[in-house]
């Protein structure tokens, strides 16, 4: 008897242990581990949507609307197929873990519901989640890292099953069709048309929410704590903390920020739950909130809990989100948010190599869009055309709550301020950290910047301190056996301008330095690049090599590339017939043109001797976790990319990783290309074919071609090996 | 070097010489041209038919007037010189027929009548050189194209004794000289037409082309006299029939040719 105890404890704490290790790999006090797919990939990723389709098609039942529902079920199944093959999507990773035992929970009850689902995390830092008719639930990790408890992870998952189990996605879908083909005269029109969609939207939501509270009030999880979840989806605009953003995060002994730079009351949280839905496919927060008001009040509700898998998961599956975070708002280029994620966390874990390498890169990228003159634009994102892609920082007036300062300090500040105050940052987190080749690269980058875009050298700095200087307050007679020197007209006024300058916090950057210039390091790293050399010392290739004349002109490039090796990604094909301003995608034709393109870009490139590289997710077995993950960083990289658009100075987030793939692949140029056809009146084609250094981020190359034309084989291998050509000719 | 291709009745050797000295030009200029070509093949060789309408005068193997259709065999060759521009030679031969009777000698009225009942038959060899321009974003030698092409044609008509008779009540045969008449002539072409390539060697190639000869023209509008109407002799006015002939058949044609990407 006191053996089975003492076994069982045993195993109890063995589990936990190997549990707690397992959710706590990613996360110690010095640095994280971002999150990573691992394991044999499942099923699904295995599949290829043609086959699941083809399937599944032929069992639609026969009705009105058979023809709609298998339209459906088509493109269903290939944007799930594009969403799991995206490399977005983790597998085996903690937080996927962790969510599926809190479905378990939920379930328990219904184990063959259960097996029908198939719950995965997206990287995103979009507060959302969702689901599709076949038993797929994401959730993105931006709202894993808003959640309070368990419960109210339960209430999401539970909602996104009642979307599954009465096949809301399929009835919103006929809907829609059934009101484009309306002939009513209300319906008829386009706005009315839009509106009832989202009523009908709407009417879904709310049976969700009914039915998934109906679902967790079968389980033991707290139906009180479901009002926290309505919570979160309210403020979900906000960050996931909200703590006081203080100054002298950035300041030090030397630099200090003038108190201008600081906004002494920030704005408060506006509650409003009651806003105009009409054109939301969502109720407000009020109406859902009032909609199950009633069902919240439960009897046993003492008996409840907030955590029936297990609190410390739950919170270190949080905190891995929240360090996840951080990385995704810089992938999307949101650096501010970025910064205070970064901040927020920095409290709890201070020397944190990973977080000050996430302040840092966004301090740089802030810095170099500012210094490229980026100022006052709206943002633009996800725009099709690269140089259309713009950043600045958010008007403060639009931010809400503790985040506002830190939104209001990075506007206000100078190109130059801000290139200081983030050298200042960056090269202290180098020192502490000093194998740390980002954290090395970006000091590097910075004493560039400042050297080739703000124009600012050693001696714009101040060795001695204000207090040094004002203590100063005479300028000393220097004596000697024979000789007195007096103060004279030009000392005095050197003095009163000295004095004036020590007394104004308007030109604090130039004491940032006086800590800093007594370090041997930086002194000599600052001297070399003021004296043009460009390439600094450590041997790091994503550092933008600045030019001498620090001229931002871009010059026009060779038209041959002469490089001998690519790596090609599945290229991007769609077909499509334009019915009268109806639009529908072919899906298998698309799929055997993508083909088809690939082949073509095979055959040109052996024809040219380029080497191919190809990093496909066709044909992926079970044991092809490496090259999902390849795949995956890279689809990471270009979308980071693109957002960047013609700015490709900008550090990228995955920097040290994608230096790694390099080493494997043995290559740093990547191909990407794709073809899109429409049939209306007329064929329109559109081609494109872009190449990228990874390494520095250069678009080598990037070529469309619009014609009105059938995408035939001919036209697409004259177009492919023209632009393979161009890619592997050595420039004259 | 001794070519017969060129062996040509009335095709001086000064003229060869002059094709040759354009054609080595032409190609010396073109080796450094950074070209793609469609699959790296800049060279095509092919075979086309170009067939024009004809009512106002006879096709070659039709009497009188009516409609008819002018056949023109084509021996192709294409180099792709630009990424958009390819540079065309061609070979036409052919038959085409030209009135039988309107002939006169001074005041004898004169008309042919083939021994097979057919018109006066024109026997056609046209040297042509054109450049086919594709419009952006397409890459020679494939898509839509424009083409500027400038022939020479060399048309002949054969002479035989007891083949012409005079008009009037009495039709005797009225003598000519036995021999070939040989015509030379100039035309410029447009031609609207595309290409397409099957398995990435087969070429095919269709169009339509509008054709004009300056001189026809030319003279039409500085003397008003069509082709020459108003020569005295037979072979003159021979010869304006089949200048009035080539003219119109140059107007319009129909083509499609097949190639093939050799190198």
């Amino acid at each position: 008897m006191t053996f089975r105890i003492f076994r069982n404890f045993l195993s109890c704490s063995i589990a936990v242990t190997l549990l707690s290790s397992g959710l706590n790999a990613q996360i110690s006090a010095k640095n994280y581990t971002p999150l990573v797919s691992s394991g044999a990939l499942p099923e699904e990723f295995l599949k290829t949507a043609r086959s699941i389709s083809e399937e599944e098609v032929k069992a639609v039942e026969y009705g009105l609307d058979r023809y709609a529902r298998q339209q459906f079920v088509i493109a269903n199944n290939y944007f799930l197929r594009d969403l799991l093959l995206s490399g977005d999507v983790l597998i085996n990773d903690p937080l996927t873990r962790y969510v599926n035992k809190v479905a378990d929970e939920i379930l328990k009850n219904d184990p063959t519901f259960r097996q029908q689902l198939k719950i995965y995390v997206t990287k995103s830092p979009d507060v959302n989640a969702y689901a599709f008719d076949k038993g797929f639930i994401f959730i993105n990790v931006g709202l894993l890292a808003q959640l309070e408890n368990e419960a109210q992870l339960a209430f999401v998952l539970s909602h996104e099953m009642t979307h599954i189990l009465k096949k809301h996605s399929v009835s919103q879908y006929i809907e829609n069709i059934r009101l484009e083909h309306s002939t009513s005269s209300y319906e008829r029109g386009s706005e009315d048309r839009s509106l009832e969609k989202y009523r009908f939207s709407k009417e879904q939501e709310g049976d969700a929410d009914m039915e998934g509270l109906k679902m967790l009030k079968q389980t033991n999880y707290s139906i009180k704590a479901l009002n926290g979840a309505f919570d979160v989806l309210q403020y979900s605009y906000l960050p996931f903390e909200l703590i006081e953003f203080k100054k002298s995060f950035f300041e030090d002994e030397h630099l200090r920020l003038p108190d201008t730079l600081f906004l002494k009351k920030t704005s408060e949280i506006k509650s409003n739950d009651d806003y105009d839905d009409s054109k939301s496919t969502h109720p407000n927060i009020r109406k859902r909130r009032g909609s199950i008001e009633a069902e919240l009040k439960v009897a046993d509700e003492s008996s409840r809990k907030k955590y029936l898998v297990s609190e410390e998961e739950f919170k270190s599956m949080r905190e891995i989100s929240r360090f996840e975070t951080c990385r995704l708002y810089l992938a999307d280029r949101d650096y501010v948010n970025a910064i205070y994620a970064s901040y927020i966390l920095l409290q709890k874990y201070p020397e944190n190599a990973y977080l000050k390498k996430m302040v840092s890169t966004s301090l740089y990228n802030i810095a170099v869009n500012k210094a490229s003159g980026y100022r006052g634009r709206s943002i633009s994102t996800g725009e099709a055309s690269l140089s259309s892609s713009t950043y600045s920082i958010e008007n403060y007036q639009t931010i809400e709550g503790a985040s506002q300062r830190l939104y209001y300090m990075l506007d206000n500040l100078s190109s130059k301020e801000l290139n200081v105050m983030a050298l200042a940052y960056t090269y202290k987190a180098h020192r502490q950290f000093p194998e740390d080749k980002t954290l090395s690269a970006l000091t590097d980058s910075l004493f560039s910047e400042l050297v080739n875009s703000s124009n600012l050298y050693l001696n714009d700095f101040s060795h001695r301190t204000k207090v040094e200087i004002k203590s100063a307050d005479t300028v000393k007679a220097v004596v000697d056996s024979s000789e007195v020197v007096e103060e004279s007209k030009y000392s005095t006024i050197k003095r009163q301008q000295q004095k004036a300058e020590v007394e104004t916090e308007e030109n604090f950057i130039k004491y940032a330095f006086v800590g800093l210039l007594k370090d041997e390091e930086f002194v000599k790293r600052y001297t070399q690049m003021a004296k043009g050399l460009t390439r600094p010392r450590v041997n790091d290739e994503y550092v933008s090599t600045p030019s001498k004349t620090g001229s931002k002109k871009k010059k026009a490039g060779p038209p041959y590339l002469g490089i001998s090796k690519v790596v090609f990604i599945d290229p991007f094909y769609m077909r499509v017939k334009n019915d009268h301003g109806n639009k529908s995608v072919n899906f298998y034709e698309s799929e055997d043109q993508q083909q088809v393109l690939a082949d073509i870009q095979r055959k040109c490139a052996e024809r040219l001797k380029l080497e191919y590289v190809s990093l496909t997710t066709k044909g992926l077995s079970q044991s092809d976790i490496e090259r999902y993950n390849d795949n995956a960083l890279i689809n990471e990289w270009l979308g980071e990319r693109f957002k960047h658009g013609d700015n490709n100075h900008e550090m990228m987030t995955s920097s040290e990783s994608i230096r790694q793939l390099i080493g494997k692949l043995g290559t740093k140029y990547v191909a990407w290309s794709g073809n899109y056809n429409s049939k209306g009146k007329a064929y329109r084609n559109t081609y494109f074919f872009i190449v990228f250094d990874l390494e520095s981020g250069e678009m080598k190359k990037f070529e469309t071609r619009y014609t009105r034309a059938k995408d035939t084989r001919d036209l697409l291998s004259s177009f492919v090996y023209n632009s393979l050509m161009h890619v592997t000719k050595k420039p004259e | 070097m001794k070519l017969i291709l060129f062996r040509i009745p009335g095709f001086s050797e000064k003229m060869k010489k002059t094709l040759l000295l354009l054609v080595a030009l032409l190609t010396c200029f073109t080796v450094n041209a950074q070209v793609a070509g469609y699959m790296g093949k800049r060279f095509n060789i092919g075979y086309s038919v170009y067939a024009s309408p004809t009512y106002l005068y006879p096709s070659f193997n039709s009497e009188g007037f009516g409609p008819g259709i002018n056949i023109l065999h084509c021996a192709d060759a294409e180099y792709v010189i630009k990424q958009r521009t390819s540079m065309c030679f061609s070979v036409q031969f052919g038959k085409t027929g030209v009135h039988t009777d309107g002939y006169s000698t001074g005041s004898t009225g004169v008309y042919y009548r083939s021994k097979s009942g057919g018109p006066m038959v024109i026997n056609l060899l046209n040297f042509g050189i054109g450049f086919k321009f594709f419009g952006r974003p397409q890459l020679a030698p494939l898509g839509k194209y424009k083409k500027l092409d400038f022939l020479i044609l060399a048309s002949s008509v054969s002479k035989s004794n007891g083949s012409f008779y005079t008009t009037g009540n009495q039709q005797k045969p009225y003598p000519v000289k036995e021999g070939t008449l040989s015509y030379k002539s100039f035309a410029i072409g447009w031609t609207f037409g595309r290409q397409r390539i099957f398995s990435n060697i087969l070429v095919l190639d269709t169009g339509f082309r509008f054709g004009i000869m300056p001189g026809q023209v030319f003279s039409t509008l500085t003397d008003g006299d069509f082709a020459g109407d108003s020569s005295n002799s037979l072979g003159g006015q021979i010869g304006s029939a089949v200048k009035n002939r080539l003219f119109f058949a140059q107007l319009f044609n129909l083509h499609i040719g097949i190639g093939f990407l050799a190198f």
